[in-house]
């Protein structure tokens, strides 16, 4: 019998346990107490520079906004190095964006104190460095090299190395170049594990004492000379870096040293290319895969490229007779995507007649990349010039002989055009560019002049009539800071390759 | 009930029963006995196998003697006092043996006694045997069979890992990664070619080839070109020709 019973409470142990509970519970529709567009006053995207405020006063429709507690908390989208990070927890967002260049999401999220329920609205932030896109002015000061940068807003932002670094570069300045999403840098953690940051923006800073590579999005000093390579040279002499897409390529004191895109690597240099050669500073990218150089020894041009451990002779019909360099560089518009023309200025070391080259930089063309070697006639100024520029559209030289007169040659008709701006008398001209940036919503082609004032430096920059290579006066705008100016060149986010 | 009662009683002795396994006696458990490690921890760098391959023909001319590391474990407790090992050859009689005092240095030497020891507190230890440069080993690799005997610590441990090989010469041997790997970035090999990339490329890692991306394998072959042209330039200077193998084939990377 006791059997019996423990059997029975048994099974109804079972039954009572399915029993449906009906509850007795009051629910409430969802749009009562999250509405949708609950939350105005955020918009779906904003874009903003780095050292920029973002400002939202976001406002709860028909809520009391006492009752919420609020966060702002963000991540980044097309990066995996950016966690989610809280950024304010006030209702008012007040955030100064230290954040690298990208796109971010951004989190509105308000919760309700007293039933926890929470509110979301969400945007974008697109982020670009100022340092990005801009004017920069290579500079001496000090015995020392820097950077200023008049960004996208006609702002100047001055010595940024020395601000951003506490040190500037030691060393004369040369020149700088840039690469876009392709520098490797290996970072030591405190815990001594190793993290590569892959495909970054720099700047190849180059004095005479020093390479630096600096880091585009912040401007700190990603690595310097004695620890780029996997066995620093016995000399230190930097004369120049040509960026391109398999690699950037490095002339110090004579050889070339490339970083292999093509590889797996870790933004080191090389040992040198292999061969019998003592390269000038003069050269220019081929977009693709390497530069041209100035050999000193054969007094002709090779090839330097990351995809041969080699140097590649050059053997050219038009200008077969051993010559130096005055200047050289490609003809660059946007990126590497638009195949164009290089142009140099060249001395016939017998003869010392000037030749002005008008030379292809599609390597894939291969053999002479000469294609114009003309003369220049005796009497033309241009043999008098020390500061050189190309026009990228038309095979125009700008020069200066170094005091305060820019003028134009064109190396296929001989012509000149002399005097075509006169700066006051206390400058000097110390660079000049024409830098092209087509088919972008940052469309801009403007030949910069850079001048020495004896106490600082002024920039004027020039439209140009049409697609000629003649300069519409006066400038369309002017700019002055501190230093002794050696070089301009404009950085974009839309030129991959800056040389 | 009475019923119930037997199978709980019963239940209980089945699990008294399984619960009781007989033990299984750990060979070597309680036994102190020495043996050599045999395996690969790189968290350590630990990497021996049951043979050692030495040569001087990568080391500089003027040396003649160098240390051959070998590990020896214990099985067994550790104690808080050192225990002397009893290492012993046992090839004396072979063809080629190694001979004591001119191949390597003597066990009995008073020196090597008191490394002959394992610590106190410890069941691991690297010996370092010494090899000595002799002017055969140019032609003749001498081998040296190393064993233990029994003493008051240790008595016969593992019999598969009982003994040791150390094979001592000076002459070039290639490496088991050297073709299908390396051979690609420094051609075809060559014992002079591999000592000048030890000396004065500065690489000697051949059994790790995928320790390496490309671009550092780049670096080496393109330095070993760079380094050979000067090398034989140097050469020049002093009227000799460029760097030979034995056989007469001239040294060269491919570029």
């Amino acid at each position: 019998m006791k059997t019996n019973i423990f059997t029975l409470g048994f099974i109804l142990t079972f039954f009572i346990s399915c029993n449906y509970d009906k509850g007795n519970y009051d629910y409430i529709d969802i749009d009562e107490i999250l509405p949708e567009n609950a939350v105005e006053g955020i918009e779906d995207t904003y874009s903003r520079s780095s050292q920029e405020y973002l400002n939202i006063t976001p406002k709860l429709v028909e809520l009391d906004e006492d009752d919420y507690d609020y966060c702002w908390y963000l991540y980044g989208i097309n990066s995996t190095v950016y966690a989610r990070d809280t950024i304010s927890k006030t209702k008012e967002l007040n955030f100064f964006i230290t954040l690298s260049s990208g796109t971010y999401r951004l989190f509105f999220k308000a919760t309700n104190k007293k039933n926890g329920l929470a509110l979301y609205k969400t945007t974008v932030i697109n982020v670009a460095s100022i340092y990005s896109n801009g004017w920069y002015i290579l500079k001496k000061e000090d015995n020392s090299s820097d950077l200023d940068l008049i960004d996208i807003e006609g702002k100047l932002h001055s010595s940024i190395i020395q601000t951003v670094n506490n040190k500037p570069i030691l060393g004369n300045p040369i020149k700088i170049s840039s690469a876009r999403k392709s520098y490797n840098h290996l970072i030591t953690n405190e815990d001594g594990t190793v993290k590569k940051l892959q495909n970054q923006d720099v700047i190849f800073l180059v004095t005479d004492k020093d390479l630096a590579v600096l880091n585009l999005d912040n401007m700190n000093i990603f690595n310097q000379f004695d620890n780029l390579f996997y066995e620093a040279p016995d000399v230190k002499a930097p004369q120049n870096v040509f960026t391109c897409y398999g690699g950037p390529t490095l002339i110090n004191n004579g050889k070339a040293h490339w970083i292999s895109n093509i590889r797996a690597n870790s933004g080191l240099f090389n040992a040198p290319i292999i061969g019998d050669y003592s390269f000038s500073s003069y050269g220019m990218s081929y977009f693709v895969s390497g530069a041209l150089v100035h050999d000193k020894i054969s007094n002709s041009f090779k090839v330097a490229t990351p995809y041969s451990t080699t140097i590649t002779d050059i053997t050219s019909e038009k200008l077969n007779k051993p010559f130096d360099v005055l200047y050289m560089k490609e003809q660059a518009i946007n990126s590497m995507m638009i195949i164009s023309n290089g142009l140099a200025l060249v001395r016939d070391i017998e003869t010392n007649v000037l030749k002005g080259v008008r030379l292809n930089t599609d390597w894939s063309y291969g053999g002479d990349p000469v294609m114009d070697a003309v003369d220049i006639p005796l009497d033309r100024n241009i043999y008098n010039g020390k500061i050189f520029a190309l026009n990228n559209n038309n095979n125009v030289l700008y020069y200066s002989e170094g005091k305060n007169k820019l003028n134009m040659y064109n190396i296929l008709s001989t012509q000149e055009n002399l005097n075509i701006v006169t700066y006051p008398d206390n400058e000097a001209i110390k660079s000049i560019n024409h830098m092209s940036v087509l088919y972008s919503s940052n469309s801009f082609d403007q030949l910069a002049v850079l001048t020495s004032t004896g106490n600082g430096w002024k920039l004027y920059l020039y439209n140009f009539v049409g697609t000629t290579s003649e300069i519409v006066t006066p400038e369309i705008a002017s700019y002055s800071g501190t230093g002794e100016p050696q070089y301009v060149t404009y950085l974009s986010s839309d030129i991959l390759y800056v040389n | 009930m009475k019923g119930l009662n037997k199978y709980i009683f019963i239940t209980c002795i089945i699990l008294l029963v399984t619960g009781c396994k007989e033990k299984v006696t750990m060979l070597y458990e309680d036994v102190d006995a020495l043996y050599f490690y045999n395996g690969t921890d790189r968290t350590n760098d630990y990497f021996q196998k049951d043979s050692v391959v030495y040569t001087f023909f990568f080391e500089e001319e003027s040396r003649t003697s160098d240390t051959i590391e070998i590990i020896i474990c214990t099985t067994g407790d550790v104690y808080n006092y050192d225990r002397e090992i009893p290492l012993v050859q046992i090839n004396e009689s072979e063809k080629f043996a190694a001979v004591s005092g001119r191949d390597y240095i003597s066990f009995d030497d008073e020196e090597m006694k008191k490394i002959l020891t394992m610590p106190a507190g410890k069941n691991l230890v690297k010996i370092p045997i010494i090899a000595l440069k002799s002017s055969d080993m140019t032609f003749n690799e001498y081998r040296l069979k190393l064993s233990f005997k029994d003493n008051q610590y240790f008595s016969t441990g593992i019999d598969e890992f009982s003994s040791i090989l150390i094979k001592i010469s000076n002459m070039a041997s290639k490496p088991a990664s050297w073709d299908g790997s390396w051979s690609s970035y420094f051609g075809q090999w060559g014992g002079e070619k591999m000592k000048f990339l030890i000396n004065y490329v500065g690489f000697d890692d051949f059994d790790n080839p995928s320790n390496y991306d490309l671009s550092i394998i780049s670096f080496f072959q393109i330095s070993a070109n760079n380094k050979l042209i000067e090398y034989n330039k140097q050469r020049e200077k002093q009227n000799l020709p460029p760097l030979t193998e034995a056989d007469g084939t001239i040294v060269e990377f491919p570029k």
